[in-house]
This record gives C-alpha cells, sequence and structure tokens, in this order.
C-alpha cells in the first residue's frame, strides 16, 4: 500500500488555484527559502506546533494511503463541480514523493476531479514526466534568477530549475510561474530584470506576483524556531507595482494578494 | 412578516412563534428530572447511575422531549385564544389577504384562508449534538469516565474536572461532516419536528418547527448547566442550526455539509446558519467561490444563510471604541443590528463564532 507523508489536508482553500480546492500538502521540501509560509512542511518529520495561550497544540506530519486522501478529498466533490474547483498538491515539494503523489493524482483524474501542482521546480525531471499525465495546472514558483541566492540562501540548483521550467512550458498543461516577491531577495529593478530575461528564456508568457507577508510569524514562534523575516513588514504597495512594471514590458502580469 | 419564516403569500396569517431550548431536556434526563438550577422540572425517568448505554438514555431523553414538547404547546394553545379584537386587530396586513374582504374578518380572527400557524424555535441543535457524541465517545466507547461522574463534573461546573473536560471536548463536534455528530442532529431536527407536528393550534392550523434563536440562544444559556460538550454553565446555547462556534474546524465546505445532513423539509417554519467569513472573500476573485458555496448549502436543502462579513478585528476594536463605528450594521440571525448598540453578551457571540478563511 503507498503511503504519502502528508502534513495536513486544508478544505474550502480559496488562495490554491481555481475555484473551491482542498489543499494536500506534503511533507518535506529540499529548499531552505528563509522567508517560507509553510516551515510546519519543511521537514520530513512529525513537527509539533504549541500555542500556550490557547493550551492547543496541533501536530503536523502522518502517513496516509491514497485511498484515504482521496476519501476524504471526495467529500467535497459537490463544491468542486459548482466552482471549477479541485484539488491542489502543495508543500513542502510534492514531487520529493513523485511516485506517490503520482497515484494520488491519477486516482483523482480517475473521479474527475482536476488536479493542480505546486512546486518548486528543484529536482529531475523524471518527477514532472512520472505527476505530468495526471495533472491539469501546474503552479512554478519562480524565486530569484541570482545563482549566488539560489545556491546559498535557498539551496536550489538554478540551472535544473530552469531547464524544467522551459520542459514544462512546452507541454500541454497550464503552466503558471508565480514570483514570491521577497525584500533584499528579488525586488531589486537588477533582480527583476535578470528574472525577466531568464523566464524569457523559459518562454513564459505569464507571471503571478506574490507580495511577501509575514503571517507566518505565529506558526514560528510556535515551532520556537527565529523567523528570519519577524520584522519585515509587508510589501509596499510601491513596490509592487514597480515589480509589474519592469516585468510587464515581456510578460503578462497578474498581481495576487 | 418574520425573517425566516417560509410564507404561502397573501394566504396566511403571520407565525406565532416561541423559543424550545434542548440542553434543559439532557440535564433532567441525568438528575431524575431536576435541572442544576433551572427553575423548571422534568419527568422522573431514573438516576444517572441506572443509564446503563446511549440506546437507555436517547430513550429517555425522548420522553423528556416529547413532555417538554407537550407542555410547551399547552401553556402556548393557553394563552393564544383568538386575540382581542378592539386591540389587536391588522387591518393593513388583512387586505393583502385573501379571504379577510370575503369573511369579513381580521387576518387574525378567521380571515385568512388558512389557518394559524405556529413556529417552535429549536434551540441548541449543536450545544445537544456535540453533547451526546461526547457522552457515547468518552462514556460508553472509550469508558473513560463513568454517566455518575459525567453528571458530578457537569455538576461542579467541570471545576476539578479539566481533564475529563479535555476528553469531552476531543470528541467529534457538529460541523466537521462527521458522522458520529451529525447523526444526533438529524435526530434532532427529526423527532422534535415530528413530535411537534403531532399538535394543532387552536383554529385547527399546525405547529411546526424552525432551526433559530434570535439571540435567545445567549439568555436561554444563562439557566442551564455545563453540558457535555465542555460548554460551561451559563455560557451560550449554540446558534440557531449553526454549529457550535468555534467547533466546526474543518473548513466551511465541512460545515455546509454537516448542516445540511437533517431533514429541513420537516421545519416549516424556517432555517437559519448564520456564518462569518474574512472580508477578503468578497474581493474580485473570490467572490465567485463564496457564491458557489452558497449554491451547493441551497442545493443540499439549506433554507437561508445569514453571513457578516466584518473583520474579527473591526468587531474586537469596535467594542472598545464604539465611538469609532456609529454605522457598523452586522447580520444578528434573521435580521440586522448596529453593532455597538447590541448588548455586550450579543456583541460576543457575534465575535464567537467561527470565521471562515
Amino acid at each position: 500500500m503507498i503511503q504519502l507523508n502528508i502534513s495536513d489536508i486544508q478544505h474550502f482553500s480559496v488562495g490554491d488555484g481555481p475555484g473551491i480546492r482542498t489543499t494536500v500538502f506534503l511533507k518535506g521540501c529540499n529548499l531552505r527559502c528563509p522567508w517560507c509560509h509553510n516551515p510546519e512542511t519543511v521537514s520530513r518529520d512529525t513537527v509539533t506546533l504549541t500555542y500556550p495561550k490557547a493550551n492547543k497544540s496541533v501536530t503536523y506530519g502522518r502517513s496516509m494511503t491514497v485511498d484515504e486522501i482521496v476519501t476524504e478529498v471526495m467529500e467535497d466533490a459537490d463544491f468542486y463541480r459548482q466552482s471549477g474547483g479541485g484539488v491542489t498538491l502543495s508543500g513542502g515539494e510534492p514531487l520529493l514523493q513523485a511516485e506517490a503523489v503520482a497515484k494520488l493524482s491519477q486516482a483523482l483524474q480517475g473521479h474527475g476531479i482536476s488536479v493542480l501542482l505546486d512546486t518548486a521546480g528543484c529536482v529531475p525531471w523524471c518527477r514532472f514526466e512520472a505527476v505530468l499525465p495526471s495533472v491539469d495546472t501546474v503552479f512554478f514558483d519562480w524565486k530569484t534568477s541570482d545563482p549566488t541566492i539560489m545556491r546559498e540562501r535557498i539551496g536550489g540548483d538554478l540551472p535544473l530549475i530552469k531547464s524544467n521550467l522551459a520542459r514544462l512550458l512546452r507541454t500541454d498543461k497550464g503552466i503558471h510561474v508565480r514570483i514570491p516577491l521577497i525584500p533584499g531577495v528579488n525586488t531589486s529593478e537588477e533582480a527583476l530584470t535578470a528574472i525577466a530575461a531568464d523566464l524569457r528564456e523559459t518562454g513564459a508568457k505569464t507571471v503571478a506576483l506574490l507580495p511577501f507577508h509575514r503571517l507566518a510569524v505565529g506558526k514560528y514562534e510556535a515551532m520556537g524556531i527565529p523567523y528570519p523575516y519577524r520584522d519585515t513588514p509587508p510589501l509596499p504597495a510601491d513596490t509592487l507595482r514597480r515589480a509589474a512594471e519592469i516585468l510587464s514590458p515581456s510578460f503578462t502580469v497578474y498581481a495576487e494578494k | 412578516m418574520g425573517c425566516i419564516e417560509n410564507f404561502i403569500t397573501g394566504m396566511q396569517p403571520p407565525w406565532s412563534d416561541g423559543r424550545f431550548d434542548t440542553p434543559r431536556f439532557l440535564e433532567y434526563v441525568f438528575n431524575d428530572g431536576k435541572g442544576y438550577f433551572h427553575p423548571s422540572a422534568g419527568l422522573n425517568t431514573g438516576t444517572a447511575e441506572s443509564i446503563t448505554s446511549m440506546e437507555i438514555l436517547m430513550e429517555r431523553l425522548e420522553t423528556q422531549l416529547r413532555a417538554g414538547v407537550k407542555e410547551y404547546v399547552e401553556s402556548f394553545n393557553r394563552i393564544n385564544v383568538l386575540p382581542d379584537p378592539e386591540n389587536y386587530t391588522a387591518p393593513f396586513l388583512s387586505l393583502f389577504c385573501k379571504d379577510c374582504i370575503g369573511r369579513g374578518l381580521d387576518i387574525n380572527m378567521g380571515g385568512a384562508v388558512y389557518p394559524s400557524v405556529h413556529g417552535a424555535a429549536l434551540m441548541g441543535v449543536g450545544t445537544m449534538c456535540d453533547s451526546l457524541a461526547a457522552v457515547e465517545q468518552v462514556v460508553f466507547t472509550h469508558k473513560d469516565a463513568t454517566i455518575a461522574e459525567l453528571v458530578t463534573a457537569l455538576k461542579e461546573n467541570f471545576v476539578g474536572y479539566e481533564d475529563l473536560r479535555s476528553k469531552l471536548l476531543a470528541a467529534p463536534k457538529y460541523g466537521n461532516n462527521n458522522d458520529f455528530a451529525d447523526k444526533y442532529a438529524v435526530w434532532f431536527v427529526d423527532f422534535l419536528s415530528e413530535e411537534f407536528m403531532k399538535y394543532k393550534t387552536p383554529d385547527g392550523g399546525g405547529y411546526y418547527t424552525a432551526m433559530a434563536a434570535n439571540v435567545s440562544n445567549i439568555y436561554a444559556g444563562h439557566v442551564i448547566g455545563a453540558t457535555p460538550d465542555g460548554r460551561r454553565a451559563s455560557e451560550p446555547l449554540s446558534d440557531a442550526a449553526s454549529p457550535t462556534y468555534g467547533r466546526d474546524t474543518r473548513g466551511a465546505t465541512a460545515t455546509v455539509l454537516s448542516i445540511t445532513k437533517p431533514d429541513y423539509t420537516k421545519v416549516a417554519c424556517g432555517t437559519v446558519i448564520n456564518q462569518k467569513y474574512s472580508p477578503s472573500m468578497f474581493e474580485d476573485g473570490r467572490r465567485d467561490k463564496l457564491r458557489a458555496l452558497i449554491r451547493v448549502y441551497f442545493q443540499k436543502g439549506g433554507q437561508e444563510m445569514q453571513i457578516n462579513a466584518t473583520s474579527t478585528e473591526v468587531l474586537k476594536d469596535a467594542m472598545d471604541h464604539p465611538e469609532k463605528y456609529p454605522d457598523l450594521v452586522v447580520r444578528v440571525s434573521g435580521f440586522s443590528a448596529i453593532y455597538v448598540t447590541l448588548a455586550r453578551e450579543v456583541q460576543m457571540d457575534i465575535l464567537a463564532r467561527t470565521q471562515q478563511e
């Protein structure tokens, strides 16, 4: 029986793709973005968040079979149908469990459920090949075009990510490039110009901008680990507008909330 | 003509209504007909120790409720004889109702085509459902406490029984699409609606139920002791057809799936659930998703959903600085009100509603 290492299953997700969705957050990530919004998903091991004021603790990390996940997400089938929604596979990096994730997305496809994959793309191409046939849409994070930042602060492999995105964009899947705008990482004119150059080479036509927010502060506190972005204010509207201006000659730009 | 009532336009007199609080009857079952500090009393159905199974508990609860419904109807029929024709006429309404002119009678005095109908607003479905599920799990399935220990803990308002209270709180709760708890909501609506439908109003109309509270759930809770769902004495009962606030934690879809399990076609007077959404749900791109959620709610037999979209932060700030929010309007239940004019406990109740997304 194939098991998936799950962080959480979130019903009525309205920020993770079209329509009403259920998001399956997979445990484990191979990147270490210091601004991460889902720190509880990074480790493959179980993580407990404790909230002393609320006298509450929540543990993330459990093993579930494909059938168990399908049963749970199919509870909301009527809502997917009515809203044009479906299931989002996020994390963590779902493609670290590509084989099991493929089984899950195939099962969902068999039930007529639209599947969206949310990935940072820093995995061998064969992982995409396993999952893509049963996925309709891919959210692909583009974090930086600075190879030093990518290697030293994030722990990723820029050429691999770039070649994966270029290959994805040659498939018939809906590929959505998303840039998290992070102060000090990718909001300067030079950083954005470099990103635009890279993305043009991959063949991307549209990009979505996700401005930094620090809603994850509480999670870091509950995990008892420092958050480097604790004192960073939400991205100023001006910075978001300027980023859109720099990118818009090359791409159709969407700004998300 | 009302706020949640289903209506046959131009054919019937306005509904009369009353409130029927249900958790009181659970106190009677646990205490051989006595409430902890409620002035009224129920039937002698036996001691707590003699409740040796969930079946016996439910049987005694139905016996208590049956008597409660009968008492409610008898007392209502006693006071609800035909209204005083000198002081309780409604000539303007009568103009819009068949067959008042033909019969030469006021709408409230036999002029309407259909006789008078009464809606008993059932209060506390969430409190009852969560309480019964907690007793089933903690006492009869896991056997973590005896029924006598539970009753003592309730009498003591959980003081010294925090461990037992945590176990009761951990049991499945209404509003999470979990049949273990939701089956009791189905029973609640079926049993009580059918019980009320056995009775007639003085002019031969029907007794029906409503799932509504219009803030009476707060005041009804004042005289009800601690309940097995973990609610402490005097706290509000659950509101209308809604789950107990804060207990529906699996998202708005699970809430809708739970609350549409009971057969509300039996609740002829009307059903309302009160929901709170963050203001971001009404922005472009998300509004359609909320609309889809509401559509599914109606497709599955829901009748009315009242939505507040004021953020929790604003509601809290308005409690501390009412002068800043003289015109902040909120949905209370079947009606709206200016928030800063509401009693503090009603404000607290609205604040406590689970905020979806």
